[in-house]
């Protein structure tokens, strides 16, 4: 079975809102700190309940957040 | 290192010396060395780590026990739990039972009891867990 890898764009969402940081994201969504360095770095994969409230914090969908990837490839359409 | 993670080097560091003091003492017992008694060390452990939380806790920033922080306290218990029954298991059926069991010793149906107990807390939670919803 080809292995999926969850990829996401948190770093990429925090910049776009206002410089957000891990810290103030983490306090958004009653998280620690670290799961949300982990989940960035790709060394944590939240559970959807927390994977929704990473995507309203940021007012987006999960899709825009997290993207599955096999063997470094995106999922194709 | 957030609270969660300093709390647990604060249990375990002096669990470590705790523990490691005791038995280097121990095993010089015969040579004429002198230890302190096992209720001694314990409560040397439990003030340093009463004392290394007090000061974690008042300079440290209080966080949320999120989902990761339950699922590494779980499968720490995971670990503990597998490593002690296997080794249990292993001084069980190895070495205690093959030299005990002709003379019927008094504390076999309590080991037994111990051994079967665990399995059974072990295999009962997850048939409840099964059917019920779970989350980290």
């Amino acid at each position: 079975m080809t292995k999926m890898v969850i990829a996401n764009r948190i770093r990429r969402l925090r910049f776009d809102h206002g410089e957000m940081t891990q810290q103030e994201l983490a306090v958004k969504i009653g998280a620690t700190r670290q799961t949300i360095i982990a989940i960035e770095a790709g060394k944590y994969a939240p559970s959807l309940e927390l994977a929704f409230r990473i995507a309203d914090a940021f007012g987006v969908g999960v899709n825009d957040v997290f993207q599955r990837e096999y063997n470094g490839a995106k999922m194709p359409e | 290192m957030d609270l969660e993670e300093k709390v647990s080097w604060g249990a375990f560091v002096p669990w470590v010396l705790g523990c490691g003091y005791y038995l280097t003492a121990l095993l010089r017992w015969d040579e004429g060395g002198s230890h302190w008694p096992l209720g001694r060390v314990l409560i040397g452990m439990l003030l340093l780590q009463v004392v290394y939380m007090i000061v974690v806790a008042s300079v440290s920033r209080k966080e949320p026990r999120d989902e990761r922080t339950r699922l590494i306290e779980y499968k720490g218990y995971k670990v503990a739990y597998l490593t002690v029954m296997t080794v249990f298991s292993g001084w069980l059926l190895w070495w205690y039972l093959p030299q005990n069991l002709k003379e019927s010793p008094k504390e076999l149906p309590a080991l037994l009891a111990v051994w079967l107990g665990v399995e059974a807390i072990r295999m009962g939670t997850q048939l409840v867990l099964y059917r019920a919803s779970v989350r980290a």
